[in-house]
């Protein structure tokens, strides 16, 4: 068993994800080489693209780390405490991925530490900088806690005596990126369309990345419910929906007021492609789930399944739209990615599900799953590490 | 030292692009577009700003008075009096010189990118063939200026298209010319309010719009826009800290007295 105290399966998709991710280095060495100009599509016109999109929406739902410790830790809801550990595994990761894409994204990554130096305190830029570094570092203490459970039991003793501070800092910090996240393009009001362009935006980025995180949340929770034939607790799950889908109403009347207010509400009825994605983008994100979990069907799997698909795919939406959407009538011409842009960020997502799979198989991070009381976990794929965390 | 500013005067432009020229030999570029790698001239039809051109004189065809005519617009940073770039920069890489030119220092640049796509006039162009690019924009000759000088593309103009000088007294004098000749010119100066104000100004005979000019800018500051949210940030932080603390004693000593209640009550008894 000691041998086994270390453990990482290996199998053909894991083999595919580890050599897309080293190529994606070996791309990444002549993208450093050639510049940004021949390596991508960005230029004068569109200086953003793929990266910072998918950068937006990462964050957007790495969220879920902090709505679900905010539920859990905070609001000491003890039902929901088995997600609140791997919200906080896949939310670090998650910012990982952010930080690895900026380093391919960033025209001076030589220069990333400029800003510790030389503030630009106005920008909202700043403010997102400071927060993920913060909140990584908050995230990182967070999960020493949980590593040293295992391993270091005494050193884990002591930690216990911060950790209260620590949950809480680390619930307040990820406030200040997720709605500076939206006034990104509060600098930007002649230039995106008057459906997004809101002074409301930080307030509703900040509230829809809160309320996908129980939908993020609960995909994850699905996935590796099926991975390692653990059962399923469709009843906290349903809460989690619920919880979601008040505050999702809340944006959809926070939504509609502001686009009552700035006289934009008769353009969303205009059914242009850009009013179409805005219903799109609302149906998906708020009325779909909110309908759902009225409905018999939400009680089900499939339907907390469907709930939750919707919200993430509402999310991406509503930041796509910012970033590419709103804007595309101002920036005009055409942008789509180049092959490179597609690969490497393929590429550093798969190095984080690695990651993801190597720390789930081999820390405490399952914690208090229904499931772990009879044993059903015990079978040949769950992985050994994995077994050792729950005896 | 009184902020200065130019006054672009349309109706004089010849398009001759002695400026774009002066602007290249002061700043040491040359006349090859980084992109295609073709020598061009920076005035012209298809003149475009880019990393290695400054400014350019575009050729615009416009309406004017049922007939077509041909324009000249001269095109480089506006200098806005609260630039949206140096406002938006995490690295402060952009800052305003006394004269109030706006200055970009390429040392502190992280190539975010942020200032292109912020700027309401889409000035600041990418070294995109670049392995470590900056971001390239007009400087207004700051040196020069600094000296009491004009900057390169104004002390060469031959028809005082371009008239260099204090920003104040341009404008009152540009009031001047649009009011003595209302039949001839668009009564607006482009400049005085747009974006809170640009110290470089334009009076033209035929519309703005119609010359390629962004014409649905606030009139007031955009970083004071952005600067609404972001003033909020100590509160968000000191508020939403005091809430979860709140939250969080509240809800943990719920639970205690959950747990404890059996005992909590005979304690009452014994009492």
């Amino acid at each position: 068993m000691a041998s086994k105290r270390w453990n990482f399966r290996i199998t053909k998709t894991r083999i595919v994800m580890l050599v897309i991710f080293l190529l994606t280095l070996l791309f990444m060495v002549w993208r450093y080489c050639v510049g940004l100009g021949a390596s991508t599509n960005l230029n004068d016109a569109y200086p953003w693209g793929l990266w910072i999109g998918a950068d937006m929406n990462v964050i957007a739902l790495a969220g879920a780390g902090f709505s679900m410790a905010i539920i859990t830790h905070v609001f000491h809801i003890h039902k929901y405490e088995p997600m609140a550990r791997r919200c906080l595994l896949i939310s670090f990761i998650g910012y990982v991925l952010v930080l690895l894409i900026l380093i391919v994204e960033i025209g001076r990554w030589d220069n990333f530490w400029r800003p510790f130096v030389s503030p630009g305190i106005h920008s909202p830029m700043f403010e997102v900088y400071m927060c993920i570094v913060a909140y990584m570092i908050l995230q990182a203490i967070e999960l020493v806690d949980v590593g040293t459970e295992k391993v270091a039991p005494n050193f884990n003793k002591k930690m216990q005596k911060i950790m209260p501070v620590i949950f809480v800092i680390a619930c307040v910090v990820p406030l200040g990126h997720q709605a500076s996240l939206g006034s990104l393009y509060l600098a930007m009001p002649a230039k995106l369309d008057g459906i997004w362009a809101s002074t409301a935006m930080p307030w509703l980025f900040l509230l829809s990345s809160f309320f996908v995180g129980p939908a993020v949340a609960i995909l994850e929770y699905l996935w590796s419910s099926k991975r390692y034939h653990m059962k399923t607790d469709i009843d906290m799950l349903r809460g989690l929906t619920r919880i979601s889908a008040c505050l999702m109403a809340v944006y959809l009347v926070i939504k509609i007021a502001d686009l009552v207010v700035r006289g934009q509400l008769g353009r969303i009825f205009e059914f242009s492609a850009v009013s179409n994605l805005f219903l799109l983008e609302i149906c998906l994100l708020t009325i779909v789930p909110i309908i759902i979990t009225l409905l018999p069907f939400g009680k089900t799997k499939g339907g907390v399944m469907v709930f939750s698909i919707s919200a993430v795919c509402g999310l991406i939406l509503t930041r796509v739209n910012v970033v590419f959407t709103g804007m595309h009538a101002h920036l005009g011409g055409g942008y789509f990615p180049t092959w490179f842009e597609i690969f490497s960020t393929v590429g550093l997502f798969c190095i984080c599900i690695l990651a993801y799979l190597y720390i789930t198989e081999n820390f405490p991070i399952f914690y208090g799953l229904p499931g772990d009381a009879d044993g059903e976990t015990e079978l040949e794929s769950a992985p050994s590490g994995f077994n050792q965390a729950i005896m | 030292m009184a902020i200065k500013g130019v006054l672009v005067d349309i109706t004089k432009c010849v398009g001759c692009g002695s400026c774009t020229v002066a602007c290249k030999m002061w700043n040491n570029q040359n006349y090859v577009n980084p992109e295609t790698k073709e020598t061009e001239n920076a005035h012209g039809f298809e003149a475009e700003l880019d990393s290695n051109t400054w400014t350019t004189v575009q050729y615009v065809k416009a309406q004017k008075d049922g007939k077509e005519v041909l324009r000249y617009v001269k095109r480089q940073c506006m200098h806005c009096q609260d630039p949206s770039c140096s406002s938006v920069c995490f690295a402060h890489a952009f800052h305003q010189t006394e004269e109030g030119a706006v200055q970009y220092d390429p040392e502190l640049c992280v190539g975010c990118r942020y200032c292109m796509i912020a700027c309401p006039f889409d000035i600041p162009k990418y070294e995109w063939e670049k392995a470590f690019p900056s971001v390239m924009k007009c400087q207004f000759c700051s040196s020069k200026l600094a000296q009491g000088e004009a900057p390169a593309c104004a002390s060469v103009c031959p028809t005082n298209a371009l008239v260099f000088g204090d920003r104040d007294a341009l404008l009152a004098k540009a009031h001047e010319i649009i009011a003595a000749e209302p039949d001839k010119y668009v009564q607006h100066v482009y400049g005085e309010n747009e974006v809170g104000g640009t110290n470089w100004l334009y009076i033209s005979d035929v519309p703005f719009g119609d010359l390629g000019f962004p014409t649905n800018l606030p009139q007031t500051s955009v970083p004071s826009n952005v600067h609404k949210f972001t003033r909020f940030t100590p509160a968000i932080f000191i508020g939403g800290a005091a809430l979860w603390s709140g939250v969080y004693l509240y809800s943990s000593r719920r639970h205690k007295v959950a747990e404890h209640e059996g005992k909590h009550e005979e304690e009452k008894h014994e009492e």
